[in-house]
């Protein structure tokens, strides 16, 4: 008799059995809080050298409908970048430890906490530290005199989807690789592309015209300019496009990441 | 510690007619008919690569079968796993504990796996590390633990929803003899409570200590059923008389020994004579004049049951 | 046995693995190049230059120097990590005739490797980019191999006291990227305070990314010796350094 090989071994998911899985991180990372404070430090060293270091020598840029200073253009894209970095680290880097080598996840598998648990779990858990991440470096932004409209209130709740969003495509990641090196190709092929090329430090209106839809399709460019028109109080349509972008980005990426750590878990 | 909650009355506890575990290239379950009564140790004993595991991952619903009807406690695992998974414990082959986490903290967790609540768990689980003497130790980071430690720790995990079924999956490969008996120590005790015990092994002598009936698998089939005594009546003679002999003088003994027991196995480094009264077949070799190197007369195990149906020994 | 057996030991093992290996640690800097040089450079101003050169020589030249002290130092990490601790094949080799100090070189010497093999196509980059306008400019190879191991050295010497990585993340992110980002590659130190000009003043990279500009899009002056000097000495102590904690850790 045929069973149907879809259905209970893959339940639906439970926010109450995902948070199981960002438990464990918490208790897990009690250990690692070093790695936890210092991430923060990363974006800000940036800011000051490249932002005010280099800024000195630049203009005031245009953007929207005013011009801001390179500084004030720059770390909006900071902030998103540092959503990436921490997107890459809680979506793909350590999963993939805990999925390959340390057989974490093979040891919850016999528990009422699913596969989708696990994965919802894993982005609950990025979201939550790239939200501190982001706050933090606000916080910085505001107190160096880089905000200039009340719309950034809205930057937090962008920072946590663009967190969302991120980590859902770094998951993708960890359903595909399967040995060390992959990390290195990630890094080079993927994450640091990303973090020059997404308007992060420059206008995408200095690429040529055949590069620009390339950068504006990639999921970073969303992020930094969304939270650049809400830093800078430039918000119009294109804002909205880009969070639903980024919307629909969770979506997709978190079925899609899913599917590939099912494949992986259950054979 | 863990109370006994059988589903009726002698109904099996596990109930499997036909499981067929296939993959691309190869069947790893050929086709199995098994139950599993509650409170009873049952034992899947084969060499590796019998169809043991795949057979575990089954039951412990982590693995979806593909042919065949298999219940567990009532359900079906294709349709309530995660039911089934709340009300069994597993112990794999190889250790899945959390190593980014204490020794504590890995029990912890799984209770909030299981929803265990809050305050129940820590008192069961100061009695579980209690249990397998681990109390010492509740603080340290998993790794530096031996593999008789780590094998304890993950027998109290699969306690800690106090399951009525525990899966155990090879559960002393690969640890010394001392660890062993603390662990078959501790799995009698629990059979002891009334938990109903599945385990695999390839350890004829576990298998014949802990289980009460037992399945012998090879080649993704089942090729023998009943308990350790029954099996070895049916398929052996009561004793052994194992017999080393020079190579020199191997053939010699091969035309001397022809027929001088019910059953004669010829291996590699000995000669296997079975028969009823070990101790007379001996006598009776040497006055023919026959001298091994050596000699010694054993009761018959499930290695032999193992070797009569297969031709091959459980340990290659 | 000697140091270049370790050279070419692990050139076996690189050698499966070369082309993506070089693809992946040429492509960072030249992306990294691009993206600052050319996207930066094209957007200071008009007419503003550094020392008389434009924005892209001026960071081009203090990546090359940067991508070289990163590279130094991750290559005394991780891997030397990986060999003395977790899978220990120096354990073996030392069961050989070879000596703790041929070992230490020896991957020095495979340090110089991979150096070489990230400077010369950048190198070469930055040439078809017009960059360079003086033949010294040649030197900076050699130069910037140096400073890459004068950073190597150091950070070897320290992994081998090291039982686990939690270090690194203290060395990475609070050493290596202000190191990074303030050491006159982005922008001259003039632009910082006095107290920080000291301090970069004090480490390698400032040295080595002045000596590789002066070579190549400035004059050389005297003050070059002095850089030289330094990343020598640096060279030397890191090697002392290294001799004596490899010793203690893989010779107790």
């Amino acid at each position: 008799m045929a069973v149907s090989t879809r259905k209970a071994i893959h339940p639906p998911v439970s926010l109450h059995r995902a948070s199981r899985l960002f438990r464990r991180n918490l208790l897990a990372y009690k250990h690692y809080w070093i790695a936890f404070v210092s991430g923060f430090f990363e974006p800000f060293f940036y800011l000051v050298a490249v932002g005010f270091g280099v800024g000195q020598f630049i203009d005031r840029v245009p953007y929207g409908h005013t011009e801001i200073t390179y500084a004030a253009f720059l770390a909006p894209g900071l902030l998103a970048a540092s959503t990436l970095n921490g997107a890459v680290f809680d979506g793909f880097f350590s999963p993939f430890f805990k999925l390959n080598w340390m057989k974490t996840y093979e040891g919850i598998m016999t528990t009422p906490v699913g596969i989708p648990d696990i994965a919802i779990g894993e982005i609950m858990w990025a979201l939550m530290r790239g939200s501190i991440y982001g706050l933090g470096f606000l916080v910085v932004m505001l107190l160096m005199g880089l905000i200039h409209s009340a719309w950034a209130v809205f930057a937090v709740p962008a920072v946590m989807l663009s967190a969302t969003a991120l980590s859902s495509g770094a998951m993708i990641l960890t359903g595909i690789a399967r040995e060390i090196s992959s990390l290195e190709k990630v890094m080079t092929l993927i994450v640091f592309p990303l973090f020059l090329f997404s308007g992060t430090f420059f206008p995408v209106a200095l690429y040529p015209d055949y590069l620009r839809p390339v950068v504006e399709a990639t999921p970073l460019f969303h992020s930094a300019t969304l939270l650049r028109d809400l830093t800078t109080g430039q918000v119009g349509v294109g804002t909205a496009w880009h969070a639903a972008y980024l919307v629909t980005m969770c979506v997709v990426a978190g079925t899609v990441a899913i599917r590939l750590i099912r494949r992986r878990l259950v054979s | 510690m863990t109370t006994v909650t059988t589903s009726g009355n002698g109904t099996p506890l596990i109930l499997s007619r036909g499981l067929t575990k296939a993959f691309e290239t190869i069947v790893a379950v050929d086709g199995i008919d098994f139950e599993v009564r509650p409170g009873e140790v049952f034992g899947f004993l084969g060499p590796n690569g019998a169809g043991k595991t795949s057979t575990m991952r089954m039951i412990g619903c982590t693995s979806p079968r593909t042919g065949g009807v298999l219940t567990v406690m009532g359900m079906d695992p294709a349709t309530d796993a995660v039911r089934i998974k709340s009300r069994i414990g597993v112990v794999p082959q190889i250790d899945n504990l959390d190593i980014e986490l204490t020794v504590r903290e890995n029990l912890e967790m799984y209770a909030r796996y299981f929803d265990v609540p809050r305050d129940v768990a820590k008192g069961r689980i100061d009695e579980l590390l209690d249990f397998v003497q681990l109390t010492e130790r509740a603080r340290d980071k998993v790794e530096p633990l031996s593999g008789g430690m780590k094998r304890r720790l993950t027998i109290a995990r699969s306690l800690v929803n106090q399951p009525d079924l525990i899966l155990l999956d090879e559960p002393t490969t690969g640890l010394d003899p001392q660890a062993r008996h603390l662990v078959w120590d501790r799995l009698y005790r629990l059979k002891q409570r009334g938990v109903t015990l599945v385990i695999t092994t390839h350890y004829m002598d576990e298998a014949e200590q802990l289980c009460d009936r037992l399945v012998v698998m090879d080649k993704a089939k089942i090729v023998a059923e009943g308990s350790p005594r029954e099996l070895i009546t049916r398929f052996s003679t009561r004793e052994v008389v194992e017999l080393r002999v020079a190579d020199e003088t191997r053939d010699k003994a091969r035309d001397l020994l022809d027929g001088v027991a019910e059953r004669i196995e010829w291996l590699p480094d000995r000669v296997l004579l079975y028969t009823e009264a070990g101790e007379a077949l001996l006598s009776r070799i040497t006055d023919e004049g026959i001298h091994p190197d050596s000699a010694l007369v054993r009761r018959a195990s499930l290695e032999d049951v193992f070797l009569t149906i297969t031709g091959r020994s459980l340990i290659e | 046995m000697s140091a270049t057996d370790i050279v070419v030991r692990n050139g076996h093992v690189f050698w499966r693995s070369w082309r993506a290996s070089f693809f992946l640690s040429v492509l960072s800097p030249v992306m990294f190049l691009s993206a600052m040089g050319l996207g930066l450079g094209s957007m200071v101003n008009e007419g503003r230059t550094f020392g008389g050169v434009d924005y892209l020589s001026f960071f081009a030249t203090g990546i090359l120097a940067s991508s070289a002290m990163q590279s130094g130092v991750f290559t005394g990490t991780y891997p030397i990590m990986s060999k003395i601790t977790w899978q220990k094949n120096y354990e073996a080799m030392l069961a050989s005739p070879l000596s703790v100090r041929e070992v230490f070189l020896g991957e020095l010497g495979w340090a110089a490797v991979t150096l070489t093999q990230l400077a010369v196509p950048f190198f070469v980059i930055m040439t078809v980019m017009g960059i360079f306008h003086t033949w010294s400019a040649v030197l900076a190879v050699p130069v910037v191999i140096l400073v890459g191991l004068s950073c190597c050295a150091p950070v070897m010497a320290f992994t081998a006291t090291l039982q686990t990585d939690e270090a690194y993340t203290w060395l990475f992110r609070f050493i290596v990227t202000p190191l990074f980002l303030l050491s006159g590659t982005f922008f001259p130190i003039t632009e910082l305070p006095a107290w920080g000009r000291v301090i970069a003043q004090a480490t390698p990279l400032f040295h080595g990314v002045e000596l590789v500009r002066q070579l190549t899009i400035y004059h050389l002056g005297i003050s070059a010796l002095w850089h030289l000097a330094y990343l020598f000495a640096l060279l030397i102590v890191g090697i002392l350094a290294g001799f004596r904690t490899f010793e203690k850790r893989l010779m107790p």
